[in-house]
């Protein structure tokens, strides 16, 4: 046993905690700060990725067609997330659960269109060539590009959205209507418009994500679903309305499948349900999860 | 005395409920036997055998959220395990009886041992093994698996309950805590050495052991009328539970929990009731549809089973008994009419119009506009409408 096999196993658990992140980040957004229980959430990973692949089919060099997914993905989802706001979940504020079956049936809906375009077949999201191979250190300890890819890009989205949650004016909003949303627009915010953009904003998050997501797993119709319970969970392990909660989540969960793979390599099936178990027990203790918010907040 | 009891208007209702299930279980019997075995086809039998038992669990569901407010988005998990307890049983049974058939050619009585060597292969071979795991120890025995199916779910249902309403995990987080027991134990069934054969599953479950010479249609019919027997046994049981004081408790908690508290009662313990109650209940309606489905495997507990257990009842009609049952035979019949592919697909000029492909898609919308338009779902709609023309 030497050192290297435990930077072995700290990489992955970063690596893991990242993709946990990258799929729950927008979750953060939308069921953290404006507590809409939005199921359709994994769809919107699902589009983004779709979308990586579609371009690549047009623009066969992937590193052109990579940087012109991102903020296409980005367009896409903003403009299906403000649509949704819109159309549905603007009229189930006072209702969350009742968000829960609205936005099942849009996740439902979108799975089985997907499936229509696209067929149920795997479709490859290819990664540039430049991210294939691995940084060997020895023999012992290497580590793939595109993990390091991956948990650079969750990095960058961690830096991105707190730039924008704090140093904006549409966070500073966003955080007004979230807290109060009557003082907020006593104060000339337009709460109606915030939180569409709010939704908006989630759900372009979860877009670009599912591009990123897309480059290591296969793009499929069922990508969503994959993501959808783990991404909840991250998020209430964290702290609801809290995104270095969301971090936290992501790295505790991320890091305690790994460790529990460790123990026994050959079952990651096993080592997924200790972990769920594990959170259920831990939200007994810390049913706020790790970032509770501080005060009387009334239930959701 | 009858009289008297007629004239309670609760007492009404029950009874047109129970007439009604009973003449229309006669009038599919009868459609059966009557004309040729094949005008009703013993596979349309057991899809209404199943949904009656999909009704049951969705009048729990109904008991469980929409008069006690607790939405969980995982009693599938126990419909499945019921499943799996009565399963076992039933696939020992068949293998046992196989093997030992087998064995009358030969010239030497098979040993204890070698038997359930020869069952353990059978059943396990598939997954790579042939010790039969120690939850089998008493599967032969139909009592015992009868208990497990009603103690199993029950104990799983209290602890995670008690865990849960102890430490207050309320409305969305109790919704995603029960989504992720539900996934963790779909999870663990799928691995190969959880000693139910991994993603396989328990099958052969239609053939029932000890009716080997009863042909499958009368084992259909049987299984429609236990199903139709014990979906008015429910609903009897449950009709008078909330219209009771403690209906009346529950329905209070979940308007306002916190205000019962203070009221002096126990609000954690009739929650846990409900909860652990309604675990059984779906549990046994689990025993009762996994032999006309044939197969379970855990697939079938995955956390969106639930989710669309949730959506028949409020399509259906949350809070209303009759709303849960509409609901669940609806959608479950209508989705299973579409998806089988007898609906007749439409062709446009450009396109053809698959309903397999585009059911999901319409069904899915549905659930939207229901959601938007009538919080009480069908039965609210229908109720609605009757209460304007009288």
């Amino acid at each position: 046993m030497n050192i290297y096999r435990y930077i072995d196993l700290f990489v992955d658990g970063i690596s893991l905690s990242s993709i946990y992140f990258l799929g729950a980040i927008g979750l953060a957004i939308t069921f953290g700060v404006m507590r809409v229980i939005n199921m359709a959430h994994g769809e919107f990973i699902m589009m983004g990725a779709y979308t990586g692949y579609v371009v690549q089919q047009y623009i066969p060099n992937h590193t052109i067609s990579i940087l012109i997914a991102l903020p296409l993905a980005f367009i896409i989802t903003f403009g299906a997330g403000v649509l949704l706001e819109r159309l549905v979940i603007r009229h189930l504020y006072k209702n969350p659960l009742d968000t829960l079956l609205a936005t099942f049936g849009i996740s439902i809906a979108l799975q089985q269109l997907a499936k229509n375009i696209f067929g149920t077949q795997a479709r490859p999201l290819t990664a540039p060539s430049w991210l294939d191979g691995a940084l060997s250190i020895n023999d012992d300890l290497s580590i793939s590009y595109i993990r390091i890819a991956i948990i650079l890009m969750g990095i960058l989205f961690l830096l991105l959205l707190l730039f924008i949650m704090n140093r904006t004016r549409l966070g500073l909003e966003i955080r007004a209507v979230t807290q109060n949303p009557i003082m907020a627009s006593n104060m000339g915010i337009n709460p109606d418009r915030i939180n569409m953009l709010t939704f908006g904003f989630g759900s372009a998050i979860a877009g670009i994500a599912g591009v990123a997501i897309g480059l290591f797993s296969k793009v499929t119709s069922e990508l969503g679903t994959e993501y959808i319970v783990q991404s909840f969970m991250t998020v209430v392990v964290g702290g609801v309305g809290n995104i270095f909660g969301t971090l936290a989540g992501a790295a505790l969960i991320g890091f305690l499948q790994k460790i529990i793979e460790w123990f026994n390599p050959s079952n990651t099936l096993a080592a997924q349900t200790y972990m769920i178990i594990f959170i259920i027990l831990f939200i007994q203790f810390r049913p706020r999860g790790i970032f509770a918010l501080k005060g009387r907040v009334k239930d959701v | 005395m009858f009289n008297s009891l007629l004239k309670d208007t609760n007492h009404r209702q029950v009874l047109f409920f129970c007439i009604t299930i009973i003449l229309f279980s006669f009038i599919i019997t009868l459609l059966s036997d009557l004309f040729s075995i094949n005008f009703i086809s013993t596979s349309f039998i057991k899809t209404l055998g199943k949904t009656l038992c999909l009704c049951v669990i969705a009048l729990s569901m109904d008991v469980v959220w929409g008069y006690c407010g607790i939405l969980s988005l995982g009693h599938f998990a126990f419909f499945g395990l019921g499943g799996y307890m009565i399963g076992m049983w039933l696939m020992y049974k068949r293998t046992e009886i196989i093997v030992l058939t087998a064995s009358i050619s030969e010239s030497l009585p098979l040993t204890p041992q070698e038997i359930s060597d020869a069952i353990g292969n059978q059943i396990f071979g598939v997954v790579g093994g042939s010790e039969i795991p120690l939850i089998w120890a008493y599967a032969d025995n139909f009592y015992f698996q009868l208990a497990m199916v009603i103690l199993i779910p029950g104990l799983l249902a209290f602890v995670f309950g008690w865990l849960a309403f102890r430490s207050r995990v309320t409305g969305v987080y109790l919704s995603i805590l029960t989504q992720a027991m539900t996934l963790a134990l779909s999870l663990y069934l799928f691995q190969n050495d959880s000693g139910l054969r991994g993603n396989n599953g328990l099958s052969g479950l239609q053939n029932i052991p000890g009716y080997d010479d009863t042909s499958q249609f009368v084992i259909s019919i049987y299984f429609f009328w236990a199903s139709a027997l014990f979906l008015i046994l429910v609903f009897i049981f449950f009709f008078y539970l909330v219209n009771s004081k403690f209906g009346s408790i529950i329905t209070a908690i979940r308007d306002d929990e916190t205000r019962i508290r203070f009221l002096g009662y126990h609000v954690e313990s009739y929650k846990l009731f409900v909860f652990v109650l309604t675990a059984v209940i779906s549990a046994l309606a689990g025993a009762l549809y996994y032999p006309q489905a044939g197969i379970i495997n855990p697939a079938e507990i995955a956390p969106i089973a639930s989710i669309y257990l949730a959506v028949w009842v409020a399509i259906g009609g949350r809070g209303n008994l009759y709303g849960a049952i509409i609901g669940a035979a609806s959608v479950s019949l209508i989705s299973s009419w579409f998806t089988s592919g007898q609906a007749p697909s439409i062709s446009l000029i450009f396109y053809k119009i698959e309903w397999v492909n585009w059911w999901t898609v319409i069904l899915g919308l549905g659930f939207v506009i229901v959601t938007l338009i009538s919080r009480e779902g069908i039965f609210g709609f229908l109720k609605s409408i009757f209460i304007r023309k009288v």
